[in-house]
């Protein structure tokens, strides 16, 4: 009985998903690539989809990712814009570690931007803060704030029904 | 009374199987113990209610619709360019910031280098395609010639066969000098006691000497 099927199975593995190196650009909306079934200058294209298309779409969740094949003499790969424009690039005859890092230089964020955006992502996720979401859920869990009401009930002059009742 | 007793248990009953709980629209989170069965029909004492219309006087109710007209009227005016400013506030901080950051120059940097590789692209390819047409040409030649070549031999091995049997013809037995070759077949003897060795020397009867015809 095989443990995870397919032909490569570890390209469904997270760990392989996650050391994706194509982040692209936020106003990339649509990730296409034409390429063949047959053909020698295809043989690039095609190892490029099979191997790192899972990873790009892993990396860019909203980015639609789309493949369209047998309908292209050369391969080349058509990125769609925010803005209505398209960036086209041609991989004919290019091996896949060459398509990889054409696309890293031309249609991916920089390095110092991810870095950058890795840092913004920590400071937005504040541990102090309590409640939904968060890592917990009432200020009565921390040692030296006043302790849970339901657990412990609060001195009668901190009550408001006894602090304001008429009768 | 025992029927009346019936009626309202009966009444109960079918008062109870209606029973339900509504809320208006207006206060959704209303939500109302009872509400009269519709199938109950309305009470006598509120069937032939009429309600009273308010009666407003005209010029009143003009001066009332115009002020309610004015209010609205300015009220989607200033809803509108609060709007407009928002969108255009928005516009432009979204550009100085895009501005501040240099993306855009950035990315046209990339554009640029993309333009380049995909030209490099596109000389390789013609030369790819170029010597691949050439490949294409000298094989389709070869292939011809090839064919020529076999279409001569074939005719030649005709020929060939052809000029054979035209020779072989003057042997054939017809329907004219069957009863000629008949006769020889019949009057001639053919001595098979004979030996045969690697030269082709045929040694008839017992004889050691040699001879090259088969008679």
């Amino acid at each position: 009985m095989p443990f995870m099927k397919g032909i490569a199975p570890i390209r469904r593995t997270v760990q392989y998903l996650q050391s994706g190196k194509l982040s692209l650009k936020d106003r990339v909306q649509v990730f296409s690539v034409h390429y063949n079934r047959l053909g020698e200058n295809h043989q690039g294209a095609r190892d490029f989809v099979f191997w790192n298309l899972p990873q790009v779409q892993y990396q860019n969740p909203q980015v639609q990712v789309v493949t369209f094949k047998n309908m292209t003499p050369t391969p080349f790969i058509r990125c769609y814009l925010d803005s209505g424009d398209d960036v086209l690039i041609d991989v004919d005859n290019k091996s896949k570690e060459e398509i990889e890092s054409h696309l890293k230089l031309v249609i991916c964020k920089s390095d110092e931007l991810l870095a950058k955006e890795a840092i913004a992502q920590e400071k937005k996720d504040n541990e102090a803060n309590f409640g939904y979401g968060c890592q917990r859920h009432c200020i009565c869990e921390m040692p030296g704030q006043v302790p849970c009401s339901a657990v412990c009930p609060l001195p009668n002059h901190m009550r408001g029904k006894l602090r304001f009742a008429t009768d | 009374m025992s029927l009346m007793r019936q009626g309202l248990v009966i009444e109960k009953l079918v008062v109870g199987l209606h029973r339900q709980r509504f809320a208006p629209a207006a206060a959704p989170n209303l939500v109302v113990r009872w509400r009269k069965p519709i199938s109950l029909g309305t009470a006598p004492s509120k069937l032939f209610r009429v309600p009273q219309r308010p009666q407003i006087p005209e010029d009143e109710l003009k001066e009332i619709r115009r002020l309610f007209k004015n209010y609205n009227t300015q009220m989607k005016s200033i809803r509108a360019w609060f709007a407009e400013e928002a969108k255009r506030q928005e516009a432009v901080t979204a550009a100085a910031v895009a501005g501040a950051t240099g993306e855009e120059a950035e990315f046209q940097r990339c554009l640029q280098i993309n333009e380049e590789w995909n030209k490099k692209v596109a000389a390789e390819r013609q030369v790819r395609l170029a010597a691949e047409k050439a490949k294409l040409t000298d094989k389709i030649l070869t292939d011809l010639e090839q064919d020529e070549l076999q279409k001569s031999k074939r005719i030649a091995e005709i020929q060939q066969m052809v000029e054979r049997e035209k020779d072989l013809s003057s042997h054939y037995i017809t329907e004219e000098n069957i009863d000629q070759a008949i006769e020889e077949a019949l009057s001639q003897e053919v001595n098979y006691n004979f030996a045969i060795d690697r030269e082709g020397n045929y040694y008839h009867g017992f004889s050691m000497t040699p001879t090259t015809s088969h008679s």
